[in-house]
């Protein structure tokens, strides 16, 4: 026998593996879509993915009403008292609203339209399953208008971009992603800064402030959104608040450790914004 | 015959993974047990290259999931199914507890490997963090899961012999 056929199975696993590699190399181009092996298997089980997710959502429902039962009545009042303030404030935020809207038309503003005409509404049906990355999968995707690097809001406030497209399916990557970084505003003192991701912080459903001035007066409490800067993000899309302020064992930087709005342990629903 | 079935347990086991799991992720983390299958096979499996094929496969089907690039999955499923199978032959002989200690062991050199390779190169030194909150407790729910995995697979390899 031939070197090569002795030693055929050798050679042939070689091949894989350099395929593979190649495979890799080209999956790190950046096409308008995901790359074509994981666009078209992701494509085949976002189906299935959402009628699991309809399931467990169902299960961890009843679940989770059987548990919490005793402690209805007692958020049902705080829940009233609560929807009466809010009552009070929505009418104050309308009066505000058609305030705003004579001084425009006053000034000849053009509108800029509502987050409603530039929006998709979707569903998470997927969540990040090999530990080190936080994302999500949702049921929307470049059928629908998504794009890459399209901004995901919640109800409550910024969750993250897309980072990946698919016919039918879209991935979403938050802001605690341990890769991301967004340009944040004190709303107090309009210091700006860097919110990034942390694999510590990550498990708390946190992430961190960094490259905080010198001169920044950031104290607990103090709300950040969106600066604009850096061009990932729009200006003005709430993040979160700051929680705690750490500083360094020599004393030389600090950091802070925010809490987002958005719980992004009990996600649903987002709104994908379009560029 | 045995291939089609292991398929379709491997199939069943990522959609598992892919949704209920990574909604609920016991102990904050996510068990691989499509990784744990691979391992189990291999165990069984008396040809590395057959072994390998198979870790390629359930590999692309990881990297289809993962946020990392793609590809890097099948390149670790590939190399820990042959490396299983070779020492198998040599270690392994059938041994449940043997099976475990190959999971364990396996598990951990993958999640290792994946974050040397997926962010400590690129200067991302979390490693305490990492080890602490990540790799040490996927290799533990591993190991539990290729408890639970290990017999069917090893019926159906038998069966079909």
């Amino acid at each position: 026998m031939s070197f090569f056929e002795k030693r055929r199975r050798i050679i042939l696993t070689i091949i894989i593996a350099i395929v593979i590699l190649i495979l890799m190399g080209v999956s790190t181009i950046p096409f308008k879509n995901s790359f074509f092996m994981k666009n078209a298997i992701n494509t085949i089980f976002t189906p299935i993915h959402r009628a699991l997710s309809a399931v467990s959502d169902g299960v961890g429902g009843c679940f989770n009403y059987l548990i919490e039962m005793k402690n209805m009545n007692k958020e049902n009042d705080r829940l009233t008292e609560e929807n009466a303030q809010l009552r009070h404030n929505y009418r104050d935020a309308e009066s505000y609203r058609k305030e705003n809207e004579n001084l425009r038309e006053l000034l000849n503003l053009k509108s800029q339209g509502t987050y409603g005409e530039n929006s998709i509404a979707a569903n998470i049906i997927g969540w990040s399953s090999d530990n080190w990355y936080n994302y999500y999968t949702i049921d929307k995707g470049s059928s629908s208008g998504i794009e890459n690097n399209d901004i995901v809001i919640s109800t409550d406030g910024i969750v993250g971009k897309v980072c990946e497209t698919g016919l039918n399916w879209a991935k979403i990557s938050t802001v605690i992603e341990s890769s991301s970084s967004v340009g944040v505003r004190v709303i107090r003192t309009g210091d700006v800064s860097i919110a990034e991701g942390d694999f510590d912080l990550e498990r708390e459903g946190k992430c961190k402030l960094t490259f905080i001035n010198r001169n920044a007066h950031i104290i607990v409490g103090d709300t950040l959104e969106t600066s604009g800067l850096g061009e990932n993000y729009p200006a003005g899309i709430p993040l979160g608040t700051v929680v705690e302020i750490v500083a360094d064992n020599a004393g030389m930087s600090r950091y802070a450790v925010v809490e987002p709005y958005t719980d992004f342990s009990d996600l649903k629903f987002v709104l994908v914004l379009k560029n | 015959m045995r291939y089609v079935k292991t398929s379709v347990i491997v199939l069943i086991l990522y959609i598992f993974q892919e949704t209920l799991l990574s909604e609920f992720k016991p102990f904050g983390v996510v068990p691989n047990l499509v990784a744990v299958a691979v391992f189990c096979f291999s165990l069984s499996e008396s040809e590395w290259f057959l072994a390998g094929i198979f870790g390629a496969l359930c590999g692309i089907l990881l990297d289809a999931a993962s946020g990392a690039v793609f590809g890097l999955n099948a390149l670790l499923c590939m190399g820990f199914a042959i490396l299983c199978c070779v020492l198998s032959v040599k270690f392994f002989k059938g041994k449940f507890m043997v099976c475990l200690l190959f999971a364990f062991c396996m598990s951990f050199l993958y999640e290792t490997f994946f974050y040397v390779f997926g962010f400590a190169l690129w200067n991302n030194t979390d490693v305490t963090v990492c080890f602490l909150y990540k790799i040490v407790p996927v290799t533990l729910l591993n190991t539990f899961a290729a408890a639970i995995l290990y017999i069917p697979v090893k019926k159906i390899n038998e069966a079909d012999i």
